[in-house]
């Protein structure tokens, strides 16, 4: 089979634009420049019929290394844990209590913004520790 | 600089779906992880993100609210004709029929295809457009 270039992470929102935001300020992400035409997306979302207006919006890495992420309004809100999760690597490379701080420090940032902190998996035998957080609607992601 | 992000999907059988993944993708296991109840698979190319699959004794009960798109051209920049990439989605989403995943459904706007739902072996929605 063909290798693939490009994926992209697809979120289930109620709000797409806030949860975008929310995960520029988390991974260092931007918003893309509006369509041409359009001085701005508020400008480009009124252009929509009424019924799509709002209903979605999308977050790149400004240095293109990263996969695109988007963000689609749907009807249903989440009812159990996600099967799939994004990992936010904050402590690569980092091992022991050096970690944890490097850890703690950026689930501080992060709980500021609005995401919650659920539980700290602390190193085993297998991994090092790790902070299972949920981002503004409830999606759980892990800091590690 | 961005901050580095993988993404790790919950599994019955990680195996299994680790196999189904690196062929959808063109991903390689990972270099020494060597753990029965997960598997970890990278890019050999190093540029799009490592995915893992842990098991997990629960099995999947609603749609997933985080997907994969998997993407057929080669960068946003460089895109096909509008025939081509109906060709190319098509294509893919037979060969990953052959892999073991399952149609959902076709979106279609003005006679050409937008993306193609489709399922893993273990049920994890995914789109190909």
């Amino acid at each position: 089979m063909t290798s693939v270039k490009q994926i992209q992470v697809t979120f289930d929102c109620a709000e797409p634009e806030r949860v975008a935001r929310f995960w520029c300020e988390v991974l260092g992400y931007v918003v893309p420049p509006p369509p041409e035409g359009f001085a701005t997306w508020d400008d480009f979302d009124r252009s929509l019929p009424p019924e799509h207006q709002g209903s979605a919006f999308a977050c790149v890495d400004p240095t293109g290394v990263g996969p695109r992420l988007f963000f689609q309004r749907v009807p249903e809100g989440k009812v159990v844990k996600n099967r799939v999760h994004l990992c936010v690597r904050a402590g690569t490379g980092l091992v022991g209590e050096e970690r944890l701080a490097t850890l703690e420090a950026e689930c501080a940032r992060l709980v500021a913004l609005g995401a919650v902190r659920e539980r700290l998996l602390p190193a085993d035998e297998h991994d090092e520790s790790t902070i299972v957080m949920q981002d503004i609607e409830g999606n759980e992601f892990c800091l590690d | 600089m961005a901050t580095c992000w993988t993404l790790a999907g919950d599994a019955t059988d990680p195996q299994r779906l680790a196999a189904f993944w690196k062929s959808a993708l063109g991903y390689v296991d990972e270099d020494g992880y060597d753990f029965p109840d997960g598997a970890s698979l990278v890019d050999p190319d190093g540029k799009l993100p490592a995915i893992s699959f842990l098991r997990v004794p629960e099995g999947k009960t609603a749609k997933n609210r985080l997907h994969i798109d998997i993407r057929v051209a080669e960068s946003e920049q460089v895109q096909p004709d509008a025939d081509q990439l109906d060709e190319l989605i098509r294509a893919k989403a037979a060969d990953l029929v052959a892999a073991g995943a399952t149609i959902v459904s076709e979106g279609t706007y003005e006679g050409h295809v937008m993306g193609i739902v489709m399922k893993d072996p273990e049920g994890n929605e995914f789109c190909v457009a």
